[in-house]
């Protein structure tokens, strides 16, 4: 059982975008269970009207998710700091469905499986369960590692 | 069969308090809070579907803080449910692509 402080080892998602609270199994290069429980006290529920949809933002599921993909990938060779390695970069998803919405209170549970990894990318795929019930499909998730050397935007560009 | 073209400008506000853990030393957008932005531009003229399907994205560029986001999106009926094809440009051309699936809510 991994808690936060070991996801803080391994992968460089901090406060408050770090959307996993617990790895519960691993297999390293193969699969991975982790949880994160959802709470209205999550910044994405600041300010919203009473009577708004308060389900969980997709973005924020898929991101909680893909942070489990990165745990797999860097379970063997972590990256805490991408100043010190690498950034990890979401590269393109396909299939995914949103088969019911999430809301405060409930925790996800996402299996993560690698399909595939070459050099500084991934393929990934999975899928996440509330109580029993599957809440998301993820067909294909692939991922890219790149020095920050190559990523900083290009300053003096004529916007 | 409807297809509109539109556009909607969203700010990548730099005091946004993601970037300070994404990542410490390299602020970056998560590439899927793209996406979120992108259901957030369309939801409303949407009424009574929810969001059913990613049917695919890909990510070109990553979007830094101070960026200004150009959301164009198309709509297409397809039976019970309206696919929403969006490119979402910054001044230095698209960064992201993304098919969205909507469907009648079903709850």
């Amino acid at each position: 059982m991994t808690g936060v402080e070991g996801i803080k080892r391994i992968i460089p998602h901090r406060f408050p975008v770090l959307l996993v609270d617990r790895v519960s199994e691993v297999d390293p290069g193969r699969t991975l269970v982790a949880h994160k429980a959802i709470s209205g006290r999550e910044s994405c529920y600041e300010g919203l009207a009473d009577d708004a949809d308060h389900a969980y933002p997709i973005g924020l599921l898929l991101e909680s998710w893909a942070q489990c993909a990165v745990l797999l990938t860097r379970w063997e060779s972590p990256n805490p700091d991408v100043l010190a390695d690498k950034v990890e970069l979401i590269t393109g998803i396909r299939g995914v469905s949103l088969l019911a919405p999430v809301y405060p209170g409930d925790v996800l549970t996402h299996h993560v499986r690698l399909v595939r990894e070459v050099d500084d990318a991934a393929i990934l795929a999975g899928h996440s369960v509330v109580g029993g019930r599957t809440v998301l499909e993820v067909g294909t998730f692939t991922m890219a590692r790149r020095g920050v050397e190559v990523l900083r935007p290009q300053r003096g560009v004529v916007a | 069969m409807t297809a509109v073209e539109e556009g909607t400008r969203v700010f990548v506000d730099p005091a946004d308090p993601v970037f300070a853990g994404h990542y410490p030393g390299f602020p970056i957008l998560p590439g899927l809070f793209v996406v979120q932005h992108v259901h957030e531009a369309v939801r409303d003229r949407l009424p009574g579907m929810r969001v059913s399907a990613v049917q695919r994205a890909k990510f070109l560029s990553p979007v830094f803080p101070g960026d200004s986001l150009l959301i164009a999106t198309t709509f297409a009926d397809d039976g019970d449910s309206v696919l929403v094809t969006a490119v979402v440009s910054t001044g230095t051309g698209p960064v992201v692509e993304v098919k969205l699936r909507y469907s009648g809510s079903a709850s």
